[in-house]
C-alpha cells in the first residue's frame, strides 16, 4: 500500500524521530511506513490522519495486491 | 511488572534457595530425587532472584530517567516490532515443530528408553495441544 506519508511529514517540517515520537511508535516505524515495507494497523493509520488532520483514504492509497 | 510483583518474585527465590541449600548441606544420605531437587531449588532460586532484582534494580533506575523509560515503552509496545515479535514465535513454532519430530524419530532408532520417547511426545502433543486451544480461543474471540 502506498502512502503519503514522507511527504506530509516534511510539509510539517518534521524529521521521522519527531513524527514517532508525537504518533508514540518507534522511529523505525515511521521509516518503515513511509517506504512502504509496513502497512500500519487501522488504529494507527486514524492516528496518523488525525495528526495531519486528514482522512485515512487521503494518506494511503489502496492498490489491490498482484498475486 | 509491578512493584509489589518484583518483591514476590524476590521472596519467592529467597525462599527458594534457602530451602534449596538447606537440603544440600542438611540431608543427611539423601535419596537421588531428594539430592535432585535440593539443586533444582537453588537453582529455581537463583533464576528467579536475578530476574527480580534485575527488574527492580532497572525500575528504580528508569524512575531517574523518565525519558528513556518513556522511550523504551514506545519500543516495547509499538505495533511493528509486536508484529516482527509475533511472526518471528509463530517461525520459530514451525521450526520446533519439525525438530520435536526429528528427534523423537533420531531417538527412537537410537534405542533411548521408552520413557523419554514417550516424555518427549508428550511434551510435542502438550505444545500441539496448546496451539489447537489458543486457535479456537481467538477464533472465538475475534
Amino acid at each position: 500500500m502506498k502512502n503519503r506519508l514522507e511527504a506530509l511529514r516534511k510539509a510539517r517540517g518534521l524529521n521521522q524521530e519527531e513524527l514517532a515520537d508525537a504518533l508514540g511508535v518507534s522511529r523505525q516505524t515511521i521509516g518503515s511506513l513511509e517506504n512502504g515495507r509496513y502497512n500500519p494497523s487501522i488504529l494507527l493509520a486514524f492516528k496518523i490522519a488525525d495528526f495531519f488532520d486528514l482522512t485515512i483514504e487521503e494518506i494511503f492509497i489502496y492498490e489491490e495486491e498482484s498475486k | 511488572m509491578s512493584k509489589r510483583k518484583n518483591y514476590l518474585i524476590i521472596a519467592i527465590a529467597i525462599v527458594l534457595l534457602a530451602a534449596g541449600l538447606i537440603m544440600v548441606k542438611g540431608l543427611q544420605d539423601p535419596s537421588a530425587f531428594l539430592n535432585v531437587l535440593s539443586y533444582v531449588l537453588v537453582g529455581l532460586g537463583c533464576i528467579l532472584f536475578g530476574r527480580g532484582m534485575g527488574q527492580t534494580v532497572s525500575a528504580r533506575v528508569l524512575q531517574q530517567y523518565p525519558e528513556t523509560e518513556r522511550k523504551m515503552q514506545i519500543e516495547r509496545f509499538d505495533e511493528r516490532n509486536i508484529v516482527i515479535r509475533h511472526a518471528a514465535k509463530s517461525k520459530a513454532y514451525d521450526v520446533m515443530i519439525y525438530l520435536f519430530g526429528a528427534l523423537i524419530i533420531a531417538f527412537g532408532l537410537m534405542e533411548v528408553g521408552i520413557a523419554v520417547i514417550l516424555l518427549l511426545l508428550a511434551a510435542y502433543l502438550f505444545v500441539l495441544a496448546t496451539a489447537l486451544y489458543y486457535k479456537s480461543k481467538y477464533e472465538q474471540e475475534m
